[in-house]
């Protein structure tokens, strides 16, 4: 046995989640919950106007925006859909990625080629500015935003699921099931795929993560969905009716905080997931 | 090699091609009047209102009632000839417009590029190398949260301390104007201070995670028990066998990031009202004025079209395995 | 004169592993000895200790001299100046044991550069001297090649020759024929044997390799020294069931070795309660190997097994 695999024997860990996963998974938590009890937290309706610029205040914990809309309320349903875009996002980009990377690796040959130049040129686009493009030509809505991030986005998963499964393709037990004549859709999900578990999960935490970052930025600049309230939206209403020329803390400061922290919260799942399923070294 | 060479310039070449294709069909297909998409939103009402005999003009001069294909030979061929129209807002041609606002974002982005390069690289060797240690404990989470923050959350975090509350730089803009020479020069330097902090401190950041983890892989390598085997120290086992292998990979991303020189710092010029071509692009989307981001669109895709035809170069140039084509990537 | 005394090398980790258990070896000048033993016996492990090249979680207790010095207690200056220059660790050949963007003449010839104060061409130039010395053949292409070029074979010897490059007293050679064919494994063991005058420790999984290139032989089974003796002695009288078991699967013997039901030794091996480790693969157990044995000496040989328990 080389020394190599001797430490790592030593080190094996069991399926155990480190403390930077933990915190992970408790910002998300906290988050979703607050997402799907939206109704029951917040104190007023969020779009009901009233007197604007009020400061924090018993009646209105974070104050009001310009039109006098509660803040607190703004941004509790603001998690909706910041969560909603990035999750959704995430579920498509992990889905499109696999069934490629599935294709490209399992029938290897002409569809690996064709789905490889794809990849390539897709990696080639510049991302963020195909997707403004792309929504400045769409109707403004949560799906146009939701389809031109994933548009760019899937290619970093597809690739690392590609080698993955080129790899697995060639242990023995794919060979053997392949051998005794089992269907390939079955092989693919049964053996194949929960091979790919922990690096499909902490790919997608990671895509969850690149989008909302990507949709804040997005409805910051005022090209996202107008008639829903993100975080990003409540940012760039605060940036652009002068609340932060006029240091409105309580009106650009939530936003700010809870996209950062949504953000790492994913980020902490898939960076140091991807860690325990030995996609990074270390952090 | 040079067979490598011609592949990969062809796949460029392609590249390059589908980006113009998928432009001209993204105008002729998306919801919308064509016609609107090519000369923007408010020219296409302006003239709708006032003369839509002009608008039938420009339609013909589009060859919108030809067929899709004629359309497209003729599409190609104005591309090719970088004739993009006219810009609505100042009657200038869009090229022009793009290419002023272009130099302003090299004033950003070059400085962002080979600071942020640099600095990411010697730390993250640091850190990677030394793993574990004081230095990558302290510097790495900080780092993550730089990388993984929203570049417009830090942005109006700064402007708010540095630029409203101690008042040290100026909220916006690129110049006061009225000023020459030397000191129009140190003027641009104090309104670009703080987004070029901010640009450097994303770039060192993201460099700094990659060069890391290159390194601290190429640590665990069997040559690297190999080389201290022949009781070389500490120093010039990094030196000799960690820093040109952890190099490599890194040299891809800077050319990467080489590509994204015009395209990366749209959040943060929008911000700090730096005039740039991001800045350019975002109002051009805003005010739906086409033709104007369609261009931004196309030039920051060949950029780094160009860019990872480069770093694909490079590679072949440093990797003998490449070099000699026993082995591809 | 390298003495192994007592050496101990556990991993600390969440799960603590003993990888080296206990072991004592004394290598005279000249002396050839192989460790044999299968994958995850811990020989590889010994070997790394001894020049302390050991992952950094590894704890090592006992003792290592060198001429009377204790090398686990020497500091990293004299370390270096022991590697490769007085005891020269030649690691397995693998595809990855050498830098992939270096020169292997480069490569060959740095221990000079390190212990001789050779510049970098002197360096070269002697590496294709070295090379020529385990006729690897077209040596001055060779050393200007980069180390994809070379066959596992052409690498092992290209690392055997980095070995002796800056003229080391004692060589320890790390399964220098993994993965090797017979052909080359014949070509490896002539290179081995082109050292006369080093004091040799060569791990190896290959009981007829070991035969080819050592005159004393430590078998090592599950962390612990099972078996020493001379290398003919064991091989026509070997006294350790595991022994005889490994003889018996040599190829030339006609591999007859039907399996007492192959449970793969892991584990972490941090007590001695559970008794002989051989126990349950053994063909000749006894009551007695519940308990852990000692280590008999029999007639100058040593061997860990309650069969030679004289009190019998």
């Amino acid at each position: 046995m080389s020394t190599e695999k001797m430490a790592k024997r030593a080190g094996t860990k069991k399926t155990k989640m480190n403390a930077a996963m933990i915190w992970g998974a408790a910002i998300v938590g906290v988050f979703v919950l607050v997402a799907v009890l939206a109704p029951v937290l917040a104190p007023y309706d969020p779009y009901k106007m009233g007197i604007p610029y009020i400061k924090p205040s018993a009646e209105h914990l974070l104050g009001t925006n310009d039109v006098g809309q509660d803040l607190l309320s703004e941004l509790i349903y603001g998690t909706r859909i910041s969560l909603f875009i990035g999750i959704f996002t995430s579920i498509i980009v992990t889905v499109v990625s696999l069934t490629l990377s599935l294709l490209s690796g399992y029938y290897k040959g002409a569809i690996d080629k064709a789905v490889t130049a794809i990849t390539n040129i897709t990696m080639g686009l510049p991302d963020l500015a195909l997707t403004i493009l792309l929504i400045a030509y769409l109707n403004p809505g949560k799906l146009s935003v939701i389809i031109s991030i994933s548009l760019t986005a899937w290619t970093g998963t597809a690739r690392i699921l590609r080698s993955r499964v080129l790899q697995l393709c060639e242990m023995p037990f794919i060979k053997i099931e392949q051998a005794i004549g089992m269907n390939d859709f079955i092989i693919m999900i049964k053996h194949i795929v929960p091979n790919l578990k922990d690096i499909i999960l902490s790919r997608a935490a990671l895509s969850v993560s690149a989008a909302m970052m990507t949709e804040a930025g997005l409805s910051f600049l005022g090209l996202g969905d107008f008639g829903a309230k993100s975080w990003g939206t409540i940012l760039h209403y605060a940036f652009y009716q002068n609340g932060v020329i006029r240091n409105y803390y309580w009106w650009y400061l939530p936003p700010i905080l809870c996209t950062s922290l949504a953000v790492l919260g994913f980020m902490l799942l898939g960076y140091y997931g991807a860690q325990k399923a030995k996609l990074v070294k270390n952090a | 090699m040079l067979k490598r060479i011609i592949k990969k310039s062809v796949i460029a070449i392609l590249t390059i091609y589908a980006i113009i294709t998928i432009s001209f069909l993204m105008v002729r297909f998306m919801p919308g009047d064509p016609l609107m998409h090519l000369v923007g939103q408010d020219r296409y009402y302006e003239l709708l209102q006032d003369s839509p005999a002009e608008l039938e003009r420009i339609a013909q001069r589009y060859g919108l009632n030809d067929t899709l294909w004629d359309q497209y030979i003729h599409y190609m061929q104005s591309t090719v000839t970088l004739d993009f129209g006219i810009a609505y807002s100042n009657n200038q041609p869009v090229l022009d417009n793009v290419l002023y606002r272009a130099g302003w974002t090299l004033l950003l982005s070059v400085p962002t590029f080979i600071i942020g390069g640099l600095l990411g690289a010697v730390l993250g060797t640091i850190a990677g190398w030394k793993l574990g240690g004081t230095f990558d404990k302290v510097l790495t989470p900080v780092l993550l949260f730089l990388n993984t923050v929203p570049a417009n959350c830090i942005g109006i975090l700064f402007l708010v301390v540095f630029a409203f509350k101690l008042g040290w730089f100026p909220v916006n803009g690129m110049t006061s104007g009225g000023l020459s020479g030397l000191s129009k020069t140190a003027d641009i330097l104090w309104h670009g201070a703080l987004p070029l902090t901010l640009l450097i401190l994303f770039r060192t950041a993201g460099n700094f995670l990659l060069m890391k983890s290159n390194v601290s892989q190429i640590r665990d390598e069997e040559f690297i028990t190999t080389a201290y085997s022949k009781g070389l120290s500490d120093n010039k086992v990094l030196f000799r066998h960690v820093v040109k292998n952890a190099t490599l990979p890194f040299v891809t991303s800077l050319c990467m990031q080489l590509g994204g020189l015009l395209s990366g710092s749209m959040l943060i010029e929008v911000i700090f009202g730096w005039k740039g071509m991001g800045e350019l692009f975002y109002s051009a989307v805003n005010t739906r004025d086409f033709p104007t981001a369609q261009l931004c669109f196309i030039i920051s895709a060949v950029c780094i079209v160009a860019g990872n035809l480069l770093s694909d170069i490079l590679i072949a140039a440093i990797d003998p395995r490449i070099k000699e084509g026993k082995f591809e990537y | 004169m390298l003495e192994i005394n007592h050496v101990s090398v556990e991993f600390a980790s969440e799960n603590r592993v003993l990888a080296v258990d206990d072991i004592s070896i004394r290598l005279p000048d000249g002396s050839r000895t192989a460790i044999v033993g299968e994958t995850g016996s811990g020989k590889s492990v010994l070997l790394l200790s001894i020049v302390r090249l050991l992952p950094r979680n590894a704890i090592v207790r006992g003792k290592i001299e060198l001429d009377g010095e204790n090398l686990l207690s020497a500091d990293k200056k004299r370390l270096q100046q022991v590697r490769g220059g007085v005891v020269s660790y030649v690691p397995q050949g693998g595809g990855a044991s050498m830098n992939p963007l270096l020169k292997v003449g480069y490569q060959v010839g740095e221990p000079l550069i390190e212990h001789k104060n050779y510049s970098r061409s002197q360096a070269v130039e002697a590496s294709i001297s070295l090379m020529k010395r385990f006729n690897l053949l077209n040596e001055e292409k060779l050393a200007r090649s980069y180390p994809h070029t070379f066959s596992g074979g052409m690498r092992q010897r290209a690392m055997v020759a980095m070995g002796i490059a800056a003229g080391p007293r004692i060589i320890l050679a790390d399964e220098p024929t993994k993965g090797l064919d017979d052909k080359r494994v014949r070509l490896v063991a002539d290179s081995i044997n082109m050292l006369k005058e080093e004091t040799l420790l060569c791990v190896t999984h290959d009981m007829s390799f070991a035969q080819a290139v050592s005159r004393d032989i430590c078998v090592m089974y599950a962390a612990q020294q099972v078996e020493f003796g001379k290398s003919e002695e064991i091989l026509n009288d070997a006294l350790h069931p595991y022994t005889r078991d490994i003889i018996n699967a040599m190829p030339e013997n006609g591999m007859r070795y039907d399996d007492v039901g192959f449970a793969p030794a892991h584990g972490s091996y941090l007590n001695h309660s559970d008794g002989c480790r051989y126990r349950d693969r053994c063909r000749e157990r006894s009551e007695k190997c519940v308990i852990m044995p000692p280590v008999f000496d029999v007639n100058g040989r040593k061997v860990r097994c309650w069969k030679y328990d004289s009190a019998n």
